[in-house]
C-alpha cells in the first residue's frame, strides 16, 4: 500500500487515532444498558487502525498492533467464550449473565460476565478488521 | 456426583471444539496437538450427551437462560445425536490424516483452526431448535468451507470463488425464508413453529425459498455444479470433510424442515420431484465418474451420484421418515470418506491424480486400496455393509408402498456405481513399472483412510442401533 | 411507511438479480450486496415499524404499557448484516486474488478449470 505523504493525515491521525480508541473503550463500556457495545467498538478501534494504515502504511500498523491480527481473533474467542463459563459452574445455562454490583462512592459500578464477553468481541472483531486490511493492502 | 445430569454436554459438544480451535489460532506451533486432542475430547464430550440422552430423554437447553421465543435453545434428540456421532467417528480419522497430510507451515497454521471450528459449526447445526440460528451455523458451514476449499493453493481459487457464489444464493435464499416466516407467525423456535404453521401461500414461498436454498447448498442435481471442482480441487483432507459430513448437514436441514417444520405442506408431489432430480443426480453423476479424467473427481462425481440417493430417500419419509436416509447419509459419509483420504494418498505418492497414469501409485499403496475397495464395497451396496443396509431399508420401505420405479432406480445404480468402483480397483491389478514416489505417504494416512473403511463395513451391523434410537428418541 | 419499504425491497431485489445476471464477477458480488441488503430490509419490515415506542417495560410494571415494536427483528437484522459484511469481506479478497491469477473478471472463465 502507498504510504500518504500528506503531512496533514499524518499529523491528524496522531490526534485522531487516541481518540478514536478512547471513544472505543467507551462505546464498550457504554454498551451494558445503552446503545454500544462490543461489536461496535471493535469496529470503530479497527477503524483507527486502518486510518492509521493509510497515513503510515500497513507495515507500521502491523508494528502497532504488536501481534498478528489471527492472534487477535483467537484471543478474543477464548475470552468471549472463557465469559459464559462462570455461569456454567454455577450449574446455569451457558452463557447467562452474572451480575455484580459495588459503589465507588456514589456511582455504582456494575460487573457482569456479559461485560467479558463483550471484550471477547471487542478484540476478535478488532482482529477481523484489521486482518481484511492487511489482506486488502498484500500485493497492490 | 451423576455426570450425565449435567445439561452441559450439549454446550460442550459445541464449545470444546470451538476452545481448541481459538487455541489453535493463538498457539500455531501446536496446532497440530491442539487439534488431536481437541478431536478426542469433542469425541468424548458426544460420548457425554449420549448418557445425557440415554438417562433423561431428548433435552432443550436454554442459552444464556433466556428462553423461547427470545432466546436461542439447543435441542438434543436421536437424529442429532446420531449426526453427533457421524460427525465424530469420520473427523477423527480425517483429524489423524491431517496431521501427517500438510506439509508447509503456512497450510497447518491455517487448517487446524478452521477444521475446529467448521466442525463446531456442524455440531450447532445439528442441535441448533433455532431458524435463525441455523442460518447462522448455515453460512458460516460453507464459509469455513470455502476457505479451506481455498488452502489448496492458487489453482483451487476459482473453484472456491464458484463454492462461495452459489452458497451465499443458497443462503440468501434461507434467509429470506426466515424473514417471511418470522413475518408470517412471529417466532423462530423449530417445535413452536410446527404447531402453529398453516399452509398459506406465503408458507408455501418460504418453504419453497428455504428447499432451494438447502438444495443449492446439498448439491442436488441440477444444482450441483460448484461440487465436483471444489471437492476435486481442495485438500485431501478437505475434500474427505466436505464430501462426507458438510453436504449432508443441509440435507440433514431439509430434512428435519420438511418432517416437522413444513409436514402439512410436504405433498407427495414436492418429494418426487426430489426423487426424480435423485435419479437425474445418479445417473449423471455415474456418467460423469466414469469419464472423469482425474481419480479425485471422479470421487467428488460419485458424491453426485450418491447425494442422489438421498434425494430418493425422500420420497419415502411419508412412510419411512428419518431411518433409511439417516442410515445413508452416515453409510456415505464413512465411504466417501475413506474413498477421498485413499485418494489423497495416491495423489501424494504419484504426485498428480490423472486416471491414465495413476496405476503405478495404487500399486505401491496396497493398504489405501484396500480401504478404496471396503469404501466401494459400501457404496456398491453389498453385504454387509452399511450401504448394503441402508439401501435394504429403501427397498423394503419403496416396495412396501408398492414404488416399483424407485425400487428400479435403487438396484440399477448399485451397477453403475460399481463400474466406476471397478474403474479404479481394475488398475490396481494392472501390470507395469513400479512407482518412483513423488510424495511420502505416512503409515498413518493410509492406516486412517483404512479406519473409515472398515467403519464402513462395520455399519452394516449397527442397524439395530439407529432403529432403537430413532424410535426411541424422535425430533 | 411498509407499502413504501415494500416497493424498495422490490427494487432491490430486482436490480440485484440484475446485476447476478452479469458476466462480471464483481458485479455478481454487488448484486449480492443488494440482495441481502434486501433479505435485511425484509426482516428489519417485518417488526413493524412504529416510532418512539422502545420494548420497555417501566418501573414497577410487569409488561410494557403500549404496543411496542418487536426487538427481536432487530437483533436478527444486526446479526444478518454482521454476517454479511463479513462473507462480502471475504468474497472481496478472495475475488482480488482470483483477478491477480486469472487477469479477467469474466465469470466464464472460471469455468474452464475442471481438468
Amino acid at each position: 500500500m502507498i504510504i500518504s505523504l500528506s503531512l496533514v493525515l499524518r499529523t491528524a491521525t496522531r490526534l485522531i487515532m487516541p481518540l478514536l480508541l478512547i471513544f472505543s473503550v467507551y462505546m464498550l463500556l457504554r454498551g451494558h444498558d445503552k446503545p454500544g457495545g462490543g461489536f461496535i467498538a471493535g469496529l470503530m478501534a479497527g477503524t483507527a487502525f486502518a486510518l492509521y494504515a493509510v497515513a503510515y502504511g500497513t507495515e507500521a500498523m502491523a508494528r502497532l498492533l504488536r501481534f498478528e491480527p489471527h492472534a487477535f481473533i483467537g484471543g478474543g474467542l477464548l475470552i468471549a467464550l472463557l465469559g459464559g463459563v462462570p455461569a456454567l459452574l454455577l450449574g446455569e445455562a451457558f452463557l447467562t449473565g452474572l451480575w455484580w454490583t459495588f459503589y465507588i462512592g456514589d456511582i455504582a459500578v456494575k460487573l457482569s460476565t456479559v461485560l467479558i464477553f463483550d471484550i471477547g468481541v471487542y478484540i476478535v472483531v478488532l482482529g477481523v478488521s484489521s486482518t481484511i486490511v492487511l489482506m486488502l493492502a498484500e500485493e497492490t | 456426583m451423576d455426570l450425565s445430569l449435567h445439561p452441559h454436554w450439549t454446550v460442550w459438544c459445541i464449545v470444546v471444539p470451538l476452545l481448541a480451535g481459538g487455541l489453535a489460532v493463538l498457539v500455531p506451533r501446536w496446532g497440530k496437538t491442539i487439534g488431536l486432542i481437541g478431536a478426542v475430547l469433542t469425541l468424548i464430550v458426544v460420548g457425554g450427551a449420549t448418557l445425557q440422552l440415554l438417562s433423561h430423554g431428548p433435552q432443550r437447553i436454554e442459552i444464556g437462560s433466556w428462553g423461547a421465543p427470545l432466546g436461542i435453545q439447543l435441542q438434543l434428540d436421536g437424529p442429532a445425536l446420531m449426526m453427533l456421532w457421524t460427525t465424530a467417528l469420520v473427523s477423527l480419522p480425517i483429524t489423524v490424516y491431517a496431521r501427517d497430510y500438510f506439509q508447509t507451515p503456512q497450510q497447518q497454521i491455517r487448517f487446524w483452526p478452521l477444521w475446529l471450528l467448521l466442525w463446531s459449526t456442524m455440531n450447532m447445526l445439528y442441535l441448533s431448535a433455532d431458524l435463525f440460528n441455523l442460518y447462522i451455523t448455515l453460512e458460516l458451514l460453507s464459509f469455513v468451507s470455502v476457505v479451506l476449499v481455498a488452502l489448496a493453493g492458487p489453482n483451487a481459487v476459482r473453484a472456491a470463488i464458484r463454492y462461495l457464489l452459489m452458497n451465499l444464493l443458497g443462503s440468501l435464499g434461507f434467509l429470506l425464508a426466515v424473514a417471511l416466516m418470522y413475518g408470517a407467525y412471529g417466532m423462530l423456535d423449530i417445535n413452536m413453529l410446527a404447531e402453529q404453521v398453516e399452509a398459506t401461500p406465503l408458507t408455501g414461498l418460504a418453504l419453497a425459498l428455504m428447499s432451494i436454498g438447502l438444495l443449492v447448498k446439498s448439491a442436488l442435481f441440477p444444482l450441483h455444479v460448484w461440487l465436483p471442482p471444489a471437492h476435486a480441487g481442495a485438500p485431501a483432507p478437505v475434500s474427505a470433510v466436505l464430501s462426507a459430513l458438510v453436504v449432508k448437514a443441509s440435507f440433514y436441514l431439509l430434512l428435519l424442515l420438511w418432517l416437522t417444520l413444513y409436514s402439512p405442506l410436504v405433498t407427495r408431489e414436492l418429494t418426487t420431484l426430489v426423487g426424480l432430480l435423485g435419479i437425474g443426480a445418479i445417473l449423471w453423476g455415474s456418467l460423469q465418474a466414469l469419464r472423469a479424467s482425474r481419480l479425485k473427481q471422479l470421487v467428488a462425481y460419485s458424491t453426485v451420484a450418491q447425494l442422489g440417493y438421498i434425494g430418493l430417500a425422500i420420497t419415502l419419509i411419508d412412510v419411512a421418515a428419518w431411518q433409511p436416509v439417516l442410515t445413508f447419509i452416515i453409510a456415505h459419509a464413512c465411504a466417501k470418506g475413506a474413498m477421498f483420504l485413499a485418494a489423497g494418498n495416491f495423489q501424494r505418492a504419484a504426485g498428480h491424480d490423472r486416471m491414465a497414469l495413476i496405476s503405478a501409485a495404487l500399486r505401491a499403496l496396497p493398504v489405501s486400496v484396500f480401504a478404496f475397495a471396503l469404501a466401494g464395497i459400501s457404496l456398491i451396496g453389498l453385504p454387509p455393509s452399511g450401504g448394503f443396509l441402508a439401501k435394504w431399508l429403501l427397498l423394503s420401505a419403496a416396495l412396501d408402498s408398492g414404488r416399483w420405479l424407485i425400487a428400479l432406480a435403487l438396484v440399477g445404480s448399485g451397477l453403475l456405481t460399481a463400474l466406476y468402483v471397478f474403474r479404479v480397483l481394475e488398475r490396481a491389478v494392472r501390470p507395469g513399472a513400479a512407482l518412483k514416489p513423488v510424495g511420502r505417504v505416512s503409515p498413518l494416512m493410509e492406516w486412517s483412510a483404512l479406519g473409515l473403511g472398515l467403519l464402513a463395513i462395520l455399519l452394516g451391523f449397527a442397524g439395530m442401533w439407529i432403529t432403537q434410537i430413532l424410535a426411541e428418541w424422535p425430533v | 411507511m411498509e407499502p413504501l419499504l415494500a416497493v424498495v425491497v422490490g427494487g432491490l431485489f430486482a436490480s440485484g438479480l440484475y446485476m447476478i445476471l452479469r458476466r462480471s464477477i464483481v458485479k455478481l458480488l454487488i448484486g449480492l450486496v443488494l440482495l441481502s441488503n434486501a433479505a435485511n430490509l425484509v426482516i428489519f419490515v417485518t417488526a413493524g415499524l412504529r416510532r418512539g415506542v422502545p420494548p420497555l417495560v417501566p418501573e414497577g410494571a410487569s409488561a410494557p404499557l403500549h404496543t411496542v415494536a418487536d426487538p427481536l427483528p432487530q437483533a436478527l437484522v444486526l446479526t444478518a448484516i454482521v454476517i454479511s459484511f463479513g462473507v462480502l469481506a471475504f468474497a472481496m479478497v478472495l475475488v482480488h486474488r482470483t483477478h491477480q491469477m486469472v487477469e479477467t473478471d469474466d465469470i466464464n472463465d472460471l469455468t474452464s478449470t475442471d481438468s
